[in-house]
């Protein structure tokens, strides 16, 4: 049992060194980023909807 | 050998081994409708219609929309770096609380996440029972209750030991059904009562609570609803293709989906107040009373396979967490125990008692985290963790901090949530015992204190404690 336990440790351990290595590897192709639209469509979204709560909160809109 | 490489994909795709960009499997699609499938379920018709009581149609609307939207975009910038790295939350939290203060975190949060299953297979063998009754079938409460909760933490199970791709299938089919049933409910509710009639109902004022202080406690409500996604939202996202598709296809199952169904809970809560006098929240209750008797059958769809796909996921999810703190435990035994432990809270029923006072307790723990993951992310750490010693690779050891714990993350967490009980908003009472719960909300205060706490003690040289990772950041 504890071989085992051993084993599937050191399986996991072995995987995710190698997985880390081809991430740190120049090749290494990360998922495509986020854009400045994105981040845009956020911000609208934040900033409206804290808006809207302020006016509610001042009875503005009730 | 083949053993060994099924065993490295189980341990990829429900487990913690980092999830390299050519594994991953889901589109902005896939991801959108298996965390909506996530996000539906009966406790969205409760919340709808507890909100719908105090407030006035259109603060209703914007109280249950604005705030899940303003904490969902908070609580989901994180997706970013789970999605770059192909890991979840968990991972990254182990350099704020250290490797025992994950795991010991994580068991607590997961401990208290399974309660919400447990509230929503409570829902669902109540709903049955009533959808029964339409058909003439009188079932006794005492004992169906607890039969039919259990039959839906068991179909729940068996979806999540089929993991992603079957949850991922399940939730195409599910969802769609979910969103049009929803719409036609929403639809079916404003032709049974006039729009103007359900948009001239006045809000309970005779409580002694001020407008503000009614508005704020129906916050509560959704805050801790948004808050409730947090902790289970960023394991998900290492299965998406692009930071694109993990950001939108989180933030808007939970941040939009999410509250247009608990906004059609509140509109069905609406209706049936013009038509009754009384405030339900069963949608069986609601379709039958409203539309007749045939369409309580759509609560079939609304309740049974939403949550359903609810148990299936949010046991996925959860065991995942629990998995990244004890990652040598198998997925398959911990959604066992899991559905052992659901069915024991849905028996027993007492989490179902004490709905609003749970959800707030258990934001008051999520709070402070997602505070700090924020900051952390984008104001200490500046989004680069040591990958090396999040993983304790030989020669990495970062976050072994003081045996595995940061002091400076756990004191924060506790201070937070000590300090919000004590002197902000007690959930377990419902007493206000401070004005700053009228700006912030009693949840929303954890993570905001949380989160200032947290970047002050990284102003001051505690610093060089929170940050002695810096010399070892090899892959970013």
């Amino acid at each position: 049992m504890e071989t085992k336990e051993m084993d599937i440790e050191e399986l996991i351990y072995t995987e995710t060194e190698k997985r880390l290595q081809e991430m740190e590897s120049i090749g290494y192709d990360f998922p495509e980023k986020i854009g400045r639209a994105d981040i845009a469509v956020m911000l609208v979204g934040f900033v409206g909807s804290l808006i809207l709560i302020v006016l509610c909160m001042m009875g503005v809109i009730s | 050998m083949n053993g060994n490489a099924d065993y490295i994909k189980q341990e990829t795709v429900t487990g913690v081994v980092p999830m390299l960009k050519r594994d991953r499997k889901y589109s902005f699609l896939d991801l959108f409708l298996s965390t909506s499938g996530f996000a539906i379920a009966t406790w969205c018709y409760t919340q709808g219609a507890y909100v719908a009581q105090f407030l006035s149609f259109k603060q209703m609307l914007i109280n249950i929309f604005c705030f899940n939207i303003v904490w969902i975009t908070i609580e989901c910038v994180p997706v970013l770096f789970a999605v770059r790295y192909g890991i979840d939350l968990w991972i990254w939290l182990r350099s704020v609380l250290g490797q025992k203060g994950v795991a010991a975190i994580a068991t607590i949060i997961s401990l208290a996440n399974f309660g919400w299953y447990a509230v929503a297979a409570n829902l669902f063998s109540s709903s049955m029972i009533n959808l029964a009754g339409n058909f003439g079938v009188a079932l006794n409460p005492a004992i169906w209750n607890p039969v039919l909760g259990t039959v839906c933490v068991v179909l729940g199970t068996l979806i999540a030991l089929g993991g992603p791709e079957v949850i991922k299938w399940t939730n195409r089919f599910l969802v769609t059904a979910l969103l049009i049933v929803g719409t036609v409910v929403v639809v079916l509710c404003f032709t049974a009562v006039p729009i103007s009639e359900i948009m001239a109902v006045k809000p309970i004022t005779d409580n002694g609570i001020s407008p503000l202080a009614n508005f704020m406690l129906s916050a509560e409500g959704n805050v801790a609803f948004a808050f409730s996604w947090s902790t289970q939202a960023l394991v998900m996202p290492r299965l998406a293709k692009s930071e694109r598709s993990g950001y939108w296809g989180t933030s808007l199952a939970y941040g939009v989906i999410a509250p247009f169904f608990v906004a059609a809970g509140g509109v069905m809560a609406l209706a049936m107040f013009v038509r009754t006098g009384i405030y339900e929240s069963d949608p069986t209750a609601m379709l039958s009373t409203l539309c007749g008797a045939g369409f309580a059958l759509l609560s079939l769809l609304l309740v049974a396979f939403a949550n359903v796909g609810t148990q299936g996921t949010g046991s996925y999810v959860n065991c995942m967490i629990v998995k990244s703190g004890l990652p040598k435990v198998s997925y398959k035994l911990l959604v066992i125990i899991a559905m052992i432990y659901v069915s024991a809270l849905t028996i027993w029923g007492g989490v179902n008692d004490h709905f609003g006072a749970f959800i707030s307790l258990a934001a008051y723990l999520q709070g402070p985290i997602i505070g700090m993951t924020f900051v952390d992310y984008l104001f200490v750490r500046k989004r680069k963790i040591s990958l090396k010693s999040a993983y304790f690779m030989k020669g990495h050891d970062a976050y072994q901090y003081n045996n595995g714990i940061n002091w400076v993350g756990i004191g924060c967490l506790v201070i937070s949530f000590a300090v919000a009980m004590l002197f902000v908003y007690n959930p377990m009472t419902g007493e206000i015992k401070s004005n700053i719960f009228l700006i912030t909300t009693g949840s929303g205060f954890t993570a905001i204190f949380g989160a200032v706490l947290y970047y002050i003690a990284s102003l001051t040289p505690l610093r060089k404690y929170m940050l002695r990772d810096r010399e070892d950041l090899e892959i970013v």
